[in-house]
């Protein structure tokens, strides 16, 4: 017998072997790994403390109860040419046990200077297929882009066209916001919704909050041509909604498609009145390998407004991460938009994909217009999709249009997804 | 390099003066790691941070400055693993009959129910107890995943028979069956786990005709458990601990055993120290455990064909693909679960052992050379049909198609095994030394994955063969001389194999350098 590790006879050692027997080389790595380490130290000791005494867990503990269906969290954001946005929200999952979803939620910086929202959500009031969504919402924005009306200068006749040298410049809002949505939502497979909606907003403007290196909005465009800008004004919505779900997963889709389509009427509350429609249609198809999946998407958006009196904010928008990337949120406003999109997603990870896409998207006056002439503007990137097979976590854009932006979205193929939000 | 080359290189090797690497000592068969020590600390195993060191902080800190492949330090002077509290030669020295292999470690039979729960199983995926049986003899009770009935149940125990048999420390692994009115509660787990828990548990448990329901039984182990053993390093409280995890030879092989079984959940928490005798006067004996995810079940449990294929966070092949944009069709991406519930993602399809991949990065199967899986192929090529089939039919799988199956690929895949590693060095085995004649056994042939083959020594071209036996003349004057010799097949010549001796009136080996 000889101890562990002493069995080999050896007279001498033999010759150094291996893929590494030293040199300078392998003295230089050795230096920037131990930079590395002190650089990393920090986080990897936040995940032995979180592994050794389970502190998020307790600090979650902290903040939910065990069942986790009450409770408060933290929340961040973030968006290109807004920022960070933080606060807190403080839910009720199911804590009542009708599957509600209600929660309170606060938060500041970015986008707003300060907002506050309630919503209300049963998914199956009463366990029926009935779902009733409401939201009440006060949010101050210090840092709204507004950067002219119109597709480009031959548009013309709008209220305020934007030109070659159309200017992008920040306005504050406050606002009040009420929704009222309810319908039925049927299908294992093939989901469908129809419902109705009904949005109230009460919205007053003022110049552009401090901190931005855009202009404010009154120090390049006469707001006094802006209607609703000086006076603010009230707006009450109603819609029916429609959407139609045929994928076949919603994280790691591989075939089928969405349609979704609204339309119904608006009133400026004790003034005039406007229709306001959209419709979107997706097809997710993987015609060669698995997993390598092509997204066709198109979009289009109107307002009906034979007065020619509709409020500059009720104008339906194009730029951002659901209406073409690459371009800042709202930087095209006008009374029709249309939108279509090709994306190619391919499979790095079971949980990640990568994707590439190209845009085109345009504003006009009327749909006549939109569908008439070159003049689209062009978004174009790729990214990273992290999801699930059931649902998509969250998804990195790096999208080039007028300028290089940056999303964090969930989901960019969802034309009016924030429209009770960002109506 | 070119055969002249080589040629050129065993020429001059032989003709140069030779320095003594080895003593002329006889070779140790048994390590001395077992003297008595101190309890050591129960150990700890921290999941998360674990997974955060194997795929993110490793890969970052080892890319830059990569670990240093060394020679085995756990070998004795033939290259060969002696005994000691980590592996027990059985396949690799003696016969062992498909009874023996099917029995494994146990010594005391099947367990027989009725069972009494005295815990509650913690952690792992599948849910379980831990009950003792009409002997009062001690398991854990393991059920199968609810998308997997039989699967995991009858992996555990094929796998861990597969294991002993190759020389590893294991508990004892059955399927049982047993009837609900079996099960009571022992009376000091009342308040904390009631009957309900416990019906819970068995509603999602693989049942049989009868409404019996299918387990795996595991045997407890003898001794005070304390924890794992680290993929790196030496563990500090153990003076009989010498030779850092990474540099042994059993974990770095282990590497192979893993590959042809397609157990990719090995980490850690699937390793066992057992502190084994009296308090003050024991010592550990480190064991493998928990083998259920083994031959795709690990795969078919996530669902994730990649697994085998690819590092949970691999980020060599998946910034690959990101750059590569869905064009690069990945060998996995045809992986396919079999038709029998039973059995995972485990095909011969697609395997290419040199590139199958553990789930999470262990060190020391990165850092096996071309000696430890020489060595672990030459194990795993010693196992037979008859062997397979007895160890297979431990496993209780419903489905002679499916066993069936379980043994043709095991069999195909020890074939990929043999392709891949054998010829990584000289496989020139069994050597014997006859007055002037050297004689061996070139295993490619024997096993039959290599066609032909010459033997090159100093100049000299001997045929092998169609068994694998080879002979040659030696000089052995009196004296320490090194002999040098490689194969030549398939143009390729395998890289030299240093056959140290003393010559003499007695000559004999002292030492091999693979």
């Amino acid at each position: 017998m000889a101890l562990d590790g002493d069995a080999r006879n050896l007279e001498r050692e033999p010759r150094p072997s291996g893929v590494y027997g030293g040199g300078v080389l392998h003295g230089l790595g050795v230096g920037a790994s131990w930079i590395v380490r002190g650089v990393m130290a920090p986080v990897r000791g936040l995940i032995y403390v979180e592994a050794r005494w389970g502190t998020l867990t307790k600090i979650r503990k902290l903040l939910v109860n065990d069942a986790g269906t009450l409770g408060i969290y933290p929340t961040v954001g973030f968006a290109s040419d807004f920022g960070l946005t933080y606060g807190a929200k403080a839910f009720s999952k199911n804590y009542f046990g009708a599957h509600e979803d209600l929660s309170l939620s606060a938060s500041t910086g970015g986008f707003v200077r300060k907002a506050f929202q309630a919503k209300l959500e049963l998914p199956h009031l009463g366990g029926s297929p009935i779902y009733v969504r409401s939201r009440a919402r006060f949010e101050d924005n210090g840092n709204q882009i507004f950067a002219g009306i119109g597709n480009s200068a031959v548009d013309g006749g709008t209220m305020l066209a934007a030109d070659a040298g159309a200017v992008r410049t920040r306005f504050s809002q406050t606002r009040y916001l009420a929704l009222l949505s309810s319908g039925i939502e049927l299908g294992e497979g093939t989901r469908v919704r129809i419902g109705g909606s009904a949005i109230l907003n009460d919205r007053s403007f003022g110049p552009a909050a401090s901190g931005t290196s855009d202009p404010s909005i009154e120090t390049v465009y006469d707001t006094s041509t802006l209607r609703g800008f000086n006076d603010g004004f009230r707006t009450l919505e109603l819609t029916g909604d429609l959407e139609i779900d045929m994928r076949d997963v919603k994280g790691a889709t591989q075939s089928g498609g969405v349609v979704r389509a609204f339309a119904g009427g608006g009133s400026l509350v004790e003034d005039a009145t406007y229709g306001h429609y959209g419709a979107e249609a997706s097809a997710y198809l993987t015609p060669f390998w698995p997993h390598r999946v092509f997204v066709g998407r198109v979009a289009v958006e109107g307002i009906i407004d034979d007065d020619n009196d509709i409020p500059f904010t009720e104008l339906p928008r194009l730029g951002g991460a659901g209406l073409l990337r690459g371009y800042s949120s709202g930087t095209f406003r006008e009374r029709t938009l249309g939108i279509a999109t090709l994306e190619y997603r391919y499979p790095i990870h079971e949980n990640l994909s990568g994707e590439l896409f190209v845009e085109a998207g345009k504003v006009a006056r009327s749909i006549n217009v939109l569908t008439n002439g070159d003049d689209w503007h062009l978004g174009y990137g790729g990214g990273l999709i992290v999801h699930t097979r059931s649902a998509v976590k969250i998804r990195l854009d790096l999208a080039y249009g007028d300028g290089l932006q940056v999303y964090f979205s969930t989901d960019v193929l969802d034309a009016f997804r924030k429209r009770d939000r960002e109506l | 390099m070119s055969r002249i080359a080589v040629f050129l290189l065993l020429l001059v090797g032989c003709r140069a003066a030779v320095q003594a690497q080895f003593a002329d000592r006889p070779i140790v068969t048994r390590s001395d790691d077992a003297r008595p020590i101190p309890e050591p600390a129960e150990g700890e195993f921290f999941a998360r941070f674990y997974l955060a060191d194997a795929l993110v902080f490793r890969p970052m800190f080892d890319g830059l400055a990569p670990l240093r492949q060394r020679p085995a330090g756990d070998v004795n002077a033939l290259d060969e693993v002696p005994d000691s509290t980590w592996f027990t030669n059985r396949i690799g020295v003696r016969s062992i009959s498909p009874a023996e292999a099917a029995r494994a470690a146990d010594t005391k039979g099947a367990p027989v129910p009725p069972f009494e729960v005295t815990n509650a199983k913690r952690g792992g995926a599948n849910p379980g107890f831990i009950a003792k049986d009409s002997r009062g003899i001690k398991y854990l009770i393991k059920f199968d995943t609810t998308d997997n009935p039989g699967q995991q149940t009858a992996t555990n125990a094929i796998v861990q028979r597969i294991f002993w048999t190759l020389g590893y420390h294991t508990p004892s692994d059955y399927v049982v069956h047993f009837q609900r009115a079996q099960v009571t509660i022992a009376p000091k787990l009342h308040g904390k786990f009631h009957d309900a828990d416990l019906d819970v548990m068995l509603k999602a448990a693989t049942r049989r005709a009868d409404g019996a329901f299918r387990a795996t039984a595991s045997q407890f182990l003898g001794g005070i458990p304390k924890a794992g053993w680290s993929d790196r390093g030496r563990r500090g409280d153990d003076p009989n601990d010498r030779v850092r995890h990474e540099e042994r030879r059993v974990v770095r092989g282990l590497r192979v055993f893993a590959a042809w079984l397609n157990h990719t959940d090995m980490k850690e928490d699937n390793t066992l120290d057992m502190y084994e005798g009296e308090k003050g006067q024991g010592h550990l004996v480190h064991y493998l455990v928990d083998f259920g995810e083994a031959f795709g079940g690990h795969q078919s449990e996530k669902n994730q064909p990649q697994i085998g294929f690819e590092y949970a966070l691999d980020w060599k092949n998946q910034s690959k693909a990101f750059v590569a944009f869905g064009l690069w069709h990945r060998p996995w991406e045809a992986q396919r679960p079999t038709r029998w519930p039973q059995v995972g993602f485990f095909s011969a399809v697609a395997f290419d052992p040199a590139r199958w991949r553990e789930r999470y990065p262990y060190t020391p199967f990165s850092l096996a050379d071309r000696a430890d899986l020489y060595w672990g192929a030459k194990l795993v090529m010693r196992f037979d049909r008859p062997m397979l089939e007895a160890i297979v039919a431990t496993g209780d799988v419903g489905d002679a198609a499916a066993s069936a199956y379980l043994v043709d690929t095991l069999l195909a895949r020890r074939e990929a095994i043999g392709r891949a590693f054998l010829d990584g060095v000289t496989p020139l085995d069994e050597l014997t030394l006859v007055g002037a004649t050297l004689c061996g056994v070139d295993l490619a042939r024997r096993y039959g994955v290599a066609r032909d083959g010459t033997l090159n020594h100093d100049g000299v071209r001997d045929p092998i063969a169609a068994d694998g036996r080879v002979c040659m003349a030696i000089n052995t004057e009196p004296g320490y001389h090194v002999a040098r010799v490689a194969i030549s097949r398939h143009g390729h010549t395998t890289p030299a194999l240093e056959i140290h001796y003393v010559g003499g009136s007695s000559p004999h080996v002292v030492g091999l350098v693979r």
